[in-house]
């Protein structure tokens, strides 16, 4: 646990002045959200999937979104590192507008925004360590990434965070040999090893037993606390939901029809976002 | 009509049909497969009636078959496909294949890259002109392909190689943006929201899922160029081919049986090997 909190941050650009930066912003994270999304709107066709959605994220927040399938999860937390084009609104990321952004500039915010998956999509041919090294082909040429040349500081790394998610012995098996949990485990790692200012996580656990569920969303919680990341999760399962995260966002039909503490969603808040799905 | 399309609603299956609310559906759907074939049909015999098809004459040349090659090209010279040209035309004919499928291959992959859909570094211009160049790869036969060539450069190899490479470059092309677009989207968009850049992205996220499919993919086309080959010369373009034609304007039919004999021959050998080789390495990387 120490090794990792002492170990050298990999980030060429995190200068001494930028890490200023930003632990200002972190001592200020009430005035300067991580995440700040503003009148996000998404059509798909001539559907619309998301209705002039607000809400901000601070260096602090572990933020659950629920809502009955259909409803826009998964496309709004794709909006925000723009895996699908929105189209109208702001998504600022430490300030800056990503749907403003050229695509070095939007490579370059990726790269501090960790993604982790429903159905994992790990690449299944590839070993563990290598799956987990790929969290950092953002901060990798591309000659060397082609030649799986990364850098040795990368690979002690990706080392000392498959030890944290508990797969050690698990490194250079192929990623398809896993189990659903462990696979989720490797998502997690590839996620931190990009040294994420913020996590998206899209339904983690809709594809484990309830079990492995709780786990894998204790593990998430515990690393944000740990990395100090904040978290915005898409989850359908409400009782995770509460038990895990600081505050909750309920939408329904692309819209935002609730936001607050997991205390203050009553059943009758919960009938309300759920007012479509026949329960 | 309708009498014919009655037996078909007595099936036990329209009724179930009619019961879960889909009758008219269904019945349209009918008339339309029966009009279809039907239509087909028609157009057939109307085609051969068009064309004037003398089936008298094809009857005639059943008959004839047996004599014409029991006399003219029986038996084979086989002496003439084992002269030292000929088997040097058979190697140049292999290094022809062998040329045009890598170049063409080189050409092929960055072209399926920019048209795949899902994978392309750049949707308004690269993607439709890499489908352009593909498409009009393949819609001209490799046999036009040569003549236009050789008509242009001159007589030999090179035409044949260039022809050759064209039809690779449209073969696999369209192949390997095929198997490119059918991969799973869920890694590419992991390494996607990684921050990797698209060439990353492309031998990341894809081409693990389709090195398989694409080794296949390579050896087919050399298959296929390969049998192509045989018969590029005949047009000018050297190899086998060359003496094909040499033969045949000589009228020298038992030669021409020899050569037609041993491009089956080699034809075969490489069908056999190349099934042989894609077995193999499908097992290798599975």
């Amino acid at each position: 646990m120490d090794s990792v909190s002492t170990i050298e941050p990999l980030s060429p650009e995190v200068t001494p002045a930028s890490m200023a930066q930003a632990e200002s912003l972190l001592a200020n994270s009430a005035s300067a959200p991580v995440l700040d999304v503003r009148h996000l709107c998404a059509v798909y066709g001539k559907r619309s999937i998301l209705r002039d959605i607000s809400f901000t994220l601070n260096a602090d927040d572990f933020v659950a979104v629920i809502g009955p399938s259909g409803a826009g999860k998964s496309t709004l937390i794709r909006c925000i590192n723009r895996l699908v084009e929105p189209n109208a609104g702001e998504v600022r990321f430490l300030g800056e507008d990503l749907r403003q952004s050229r695509p070095r500039a939007l490579r370059a915010a990726r790269r501090r925004i960790g993604m982790i998956f429903q159905e994992f999509n790990l690449v299944d041919r590839l070993s563990v360590l290598d799956n987990v090294l790929t969290g950092r082909l953002g901060y990798t040429s591309t000659v060397r990434s082609l030649a799986r040349l990364y850098a040795r500081a990368d690979i002690e790394r990706a080392l000392v965070l498959l030890e944290r998610v508990g797969l050690s012995d698990h490194c250079h098996k192929r990623a398809d040999r896993l189990s659903g949990g462990q696979r989720q485990r490797v998502g997690i790692a590839r996620a931190l090893i990009q040294e994420p200012r913020l996590l998206l996580v899209d339904e983690p656990t809709s594809s484990l037993d309830p079990k492995v569920a709780r786990e894998v969303m204790g593990l998430i919680r515990q690393m944000a606390e740990e990395f100090q990341v904040p978290v915005l999760c898409n989850i359908h399962d409400v009782d995770l939901a509460t038990r895990f995260c600081s505050r909750i966002i309920g939408l329904q039909d692309g819209v935002k029809r609730f936001e607050g503490r997991p205390d203050e969603l009553s059943p009758a808040a919960l009938r309300d976002i759920y007012a479509m799905e026949v329960l | 009509m309708s009498a014919l399309i009655a037996p078909f609603s007595e099936h036990p299956r329209a009724h179930r049909g009619a019961r879960f609310g889909a009758p008219a559906n269904a019945l349209w759907l009918r008339v339309l497969r029966f009009g279809g074939v039907l239509g087909t049909l028609l157009f057939t015999a109307y085609a051969i009636d068009y064309l004037d098809i003398d089936l008298d004459r094809l009857a005639g040349m059943l008959g004839r078959i047996g004599v014409v090659l029991a006399t003219r090209y029986y038996p084979p010279n086989i002496e003439h496909v084992l002269a030292p040209d000929y088997l040097h035309s058979v190697l140049e004919t292999l290094q022809m294949s062998y040329a045009a499928t890598a170049l063409g291959l080189l050409c092929a992959v960055p072209l399926a890259w920019c048209a795949s859909s899902n994978l392309t570094p750049d949707r308004l211009f690269l993607q439709p002109l890499a489908r352009f160049i593909i498409i009009a790869a393949r819609s001209v036969h490799e046999m036009i392909w040569t003549i236009l060539l050789v008509s242009l450069i001159g007589f030999g190899m090179l035409p044949g190689t260039i022809a050759l490479m064209f039809f690779c470059i449209g073969f696999a092309g369209k192949l390997f943006t095929e198997a490119l677009e059918s991969i799973s989207p869920g890694p590419v968009d992991a390494i996607r929201s990684t921050g990797a850049r698209k060439l990353q992205v492309l031998f990341v996220a894809a081409w693990p899922q389709v090195q398989v499919a694409w080794t296949g993919i390579a050896i087919y086309t050399w298959d296929a160029v390969f049998r192509a080959a045989t018969v590029v010369g005949f047009f000018g373009a050297g190899g086998m081919g060359w003496y094909l034609r040499e033969s045949t304007q000589l009228i020298a039919s038992r030669d021409v049986a020899a050569i037609l004999l041993s491009i089956i021959l080699v034809v075969v050998i490489s069908e056999i090997a190349s099934a042989w080789l894609r077995k193999r390495i499908a097992h290798a990387v599975a």
